[in-house]
């Protein structure tokens, strides 16, 4: 008995000691960013002497299944240009303009096929478990999303709140950016919908996971919409997506529309016309915002009713003659002036989802899958084109709770 | 026969029921019920694990009859001897099926989800090797490990919950409320499998120091799992939604894998998770090896059990590395649940049966 637990004492030991998984930090390439476009480098039939290849040169692959359809960059962070790492070792450099990573693009058809051939170029084992953000380009985002996703879903190192961003073609300027503030342009892309609590005019909740559940459901959705310059990235309105795929997409103001109708709002700014003066204006700082949507079926016509109510602190006035008492009556008027302008923005977006792109981005298929289950069934096969002609109407009430440091 | 030092607390006894149901399905088990049930997927995974509840009464009803015997033993008394023997010989298959199952389950995940590289084979008979030690050492020391396992395993559950609630969205579960029957009761067989591992009652009672409140006990141990399995269903339609549970792998794990540490402070919790759920796994693997090596020596009549764990640890090894591919293990697994619950339902009907004829009969003499 004794010798036999010795002797699988000394097995055990033997076999659980030492790993196969084992890989040193500093042997792999931590991926930040991702950026996909349409296959575009061009190919050059002769060989060049190599003072003459350049970076598009490399990124070409010898495939045995067609043409190349997609360019996939990737970024890696320049570990040793990283501001920590150089304070500790005294160099100076780094910052001031200079790229603190490597851009990598590499053509081919499909992603994996990709990575690997661009281990042929890197000394580190390429890793996705870090990865912040990946960013499509318009016309991929237009032949659809839900054909080249399945790599970032199936891979186990990818997570499923990488943030997705679609940009205009190329999209791997977007990865070019050189941030000021922060040290990587996909990790300040990673920080941008932070301030969506501020700002409601951005697209939040986009992460890969929840854009995937879309898919699967068949819902229609949006993805932020981002444009840079040489050091600055910005997000810029919405890209909408019916069945997986790009078609069209909306400004900032109908993000916050959006935002607002499905509930998602968390705080951003309203500005009205002030009541006592027509030149001037109101401006209210909302807090917190709730939306309940009630799908009403009278007969056969369906008719959806959009209650907001918003909260927020009177903050800022524009206009000559100063109001020398917030009266109640003022504070009343103020509140309807607010909840008009809401009223007229959200009919606006609905009016241009509805006639011009046809896209249930309220996502009220799924409320009225929920809710009407027994309507729902009947229709869902005409929903496209029932949608455009419902009767949506946006009732708010706008409450103002606090008025600043002055009365 | 037995040593003193060999029984079981009512405590114990939960915690090894508990820690035998609770093993690799958990990961898989919202695939499973969203595959069998759909939209029905919450109410047949609690419809089955409530007919895992019932088996599990019936099973310990029948052991407080023959508080010192196996149901190998009494089988043999209540069946005559040659059907008695079959009907060991039938629960040993499946016990030593099962035991493989799982441990060629639990390695194949481990691989997928950490170990890339290392050869499955090593993932194998590390495990198998870990658990035949335990097993040498006897029940009460299953016991013992069960009960101390068996807090970090259902914390690891409830905080996989619990956190995943900030992820919870109440319109993807709305249809799941108000669902068909017929799938409901279709899928109840395939949830029924997740529950397995109550088995072990069979084998168990006669190491038990008190047979008072083995009832209760008995539906403590299966009623934990059916309540955090059904909870484990529950908030993966809530957070993934049910098309997403069907199409992935391990959908337990990318529902840690979602969970947010408010400010961000801490991610891939799921890491954490599978770590703890490898517990599970290996408690409910030994459990299962242990089981299989008692019903071995109890049909046999003998006393020692230990020799038989050497010689089943090959057996096992062997029929684990069989299946070649995912999707064969998945129909092995399937087929194999089906068995058991077969062997489990055949087993209690028939011993029920001959115990009522046989009263009835004593009360006619």
């Amino acid at each position: 008995m004794i010798r036999s637990t010795w002797f699988l004492i000394i097995i055990c030991l033997l076999i659980c000691t030492g790993c196969w998984d084992r890989k040193n930090i500093e042997d792999r390439g931590y991926i930040l960013g991702i950026a996909i476009d349409a296959h575009s480098l061009e190919k050059d039939a002769e060989q060049k002497p190599p003072d003459k290849m350049k970076e598009t040169d490399f990124g070409r692959i010898d495939m045995t299944t067609g043409k190349p359809e997609y360019d996939m960059t990737v970024q890696l962070p320049i570990v040793k240009k990283s501001p920590t790492v150089s304070a500790s070792g005294g160099g100076g450099e780094g910052g001031g303009g200079e790229s603190m990573s490597w851009q990598i693009t590499q053509s081919g058809d499909s992603f994996l096929s990709m990575e690997r051939e661009m281990e042929s170029r890197v000394s580190l084992t390429l890793f996705y478990e870090h990865l912040q953000a990946i960013i499509i380009s318009d016309d991929i985002a237009r032949a659809g999303l839900d054909k080249m996703i399945d790599f970032f879903l199936r891979d186990r190192e990818m997570r499923s709140n990488v943030g997705l961003f679609v940009a205009a073609t190329p999209a791997k300027n977007l990865l070019e950016v050189i941030p000021r503030v922060e040290d990587h342009s996909a990790t300040y892309l990673h920080e941008l919908p932070t301030n969506s609590e501020r700002n409601s005019r951005v697209v939040y909740k986009s992460g890969l996971g929840e854009t995937v559940i879309c898919i699967r459901e068949g819902n229609d959705f949006v993805l932020p919409w981002i444009e840079a310059t040489k050091d600055e990235i910005k997000m810029k309105g919405g890209a909408l997506f019916k069945k997986g795929k790009m078609i069209g997409r909306a400004d900032e103001v109908d993000i916050e529309s959006i935002n607002l109708i499905r509930n998602m709002y968390r705080g951003g700014v309203v500005v009205a016309r002030r009541p006592d003066d027509k030149t001037g204006l109101i401006v209210m700082d909302v807090f917190g915002a709730k939306t309940k949507i009630k799908p009403i079926i009278q007969g056969d016509e369906l008719k959806v009713d959009v209650y907001i109510s918003i909260r927020g602190q009177y903050a800022e006035q524009i206009g000559s003659g100063g109001i020398d008492d917030l009266s109640d009556k003022f504070i009343e008027q103020c509140e309807r002036a607010f909840s008009n302008e809401i009223e007229k923005q959200c009919n606006r977006t609905i009016r241009k989802m509805q006639k011009e792109y046809n896209i249930d981005v309220f996502q009220l298929n799924k409320l009225l899958r929920t809710q009407k289950p027994g309507y729902w069934h009947e229709i869902k096969e005409d929903w496209d084109r029932i949608y455009p002609d419902v009767e949506i109407n946006v009732h708010v009430k706008s409450d103002v709770r606090l008025v600043g440091n002055k009365k | 026969m037995i040593k003193r030092s060999d029984r079981l607390s009512n405590y114990q006894y939960s915690a090894l029921i508990i820690s035998t149901i609770i093993g690799v399905v958990v990961i898989g088990l919202p695939r499973l019920a969203g595959k069998a049930a759909g939209k029905g997927a919450l109410l047949a995974t609690f419809l089955g694990g409530i007919l895992a509840v019932i088996m599990a009464a019936l099973i310990a009803l029948l052991g407080r009859r023959y508080k010192d015997k196996t149901i190998i033993e009494y089988s043999v008394i209540l069946l005559g001897k040659i059907p008695g023997k079959l009907m060991g010989a039938l629960i040993l298959l499946y016990f030593v099926l099962a035991t493989s199952i799982i441990l060629r389950s639990f390695s194949d995940a481990l691989k997928g989800l950490l170990l890339k590289n290392t050869p499955l084979e090593i993932i194998m008979i590390t495990m198998l090797l870990t658990s035949i030690y335990l097993a040498l050492n006897g029940v009460s020391t299953i016991a013992k490990l069960s009960e101390l396992f068996l807090p970090i395993i259902v914390l690891s559950l409830l905080l996989v919950i619990g956190l995943s609630i900030s992820n919870f969205d109440y319109i993807r579960f709305m249809p799941v409320l108000t669902p068909a029957m017929i799938p409901v009761v279709k899928g109840i067989p395939d949830l029924m499998t997740a529950f397995q591992g109550y088995e072990i009652i069979f084998l168990v009672i006669p190491f038990m120091y008190s047979h008072k409140k083995i009832i209760p006990f008995t539906i403590l141990g299966v009623g934990i799992p059916v309540i955090l399995y059904t909870l484990l269903v529950g908030i993966s339609v809530g957070v993934l939604g049910l098309k997403a549970i069907e199409q992935l792998n391990y959908p337990a794990v990318t529902l840690a894998e979602k969970i947010n540490f408010p400010g961000g402070f801490a991610e891939r919790f799921d890491i954490f998770f599978v770590f703890l759920w490898i517990l599970a796994a290996f408690s409910s693997q030994a459990n299962f090896f242990y089981m299989a090596s008692l019903t071995t020596v109890r049909i046999f009549g003998l006393t020692n059990y230990q020799p038989f764990i050497y010689l089943l640890a090959p057996i096992v090894y062997i029929l684990a590395i069989l299946p070649q591919n995912l999707i064969e293990m998945q129909a092995v697994t399937k087929y194999t649940g089906y068995m058991g619950i077969g062997i489990s339902i055949l087993t209690v009907a028939l011993l029920l049966l001959t115990l009522a004829s046989k009263k009835g009969r004593s009360r006619d003499v």
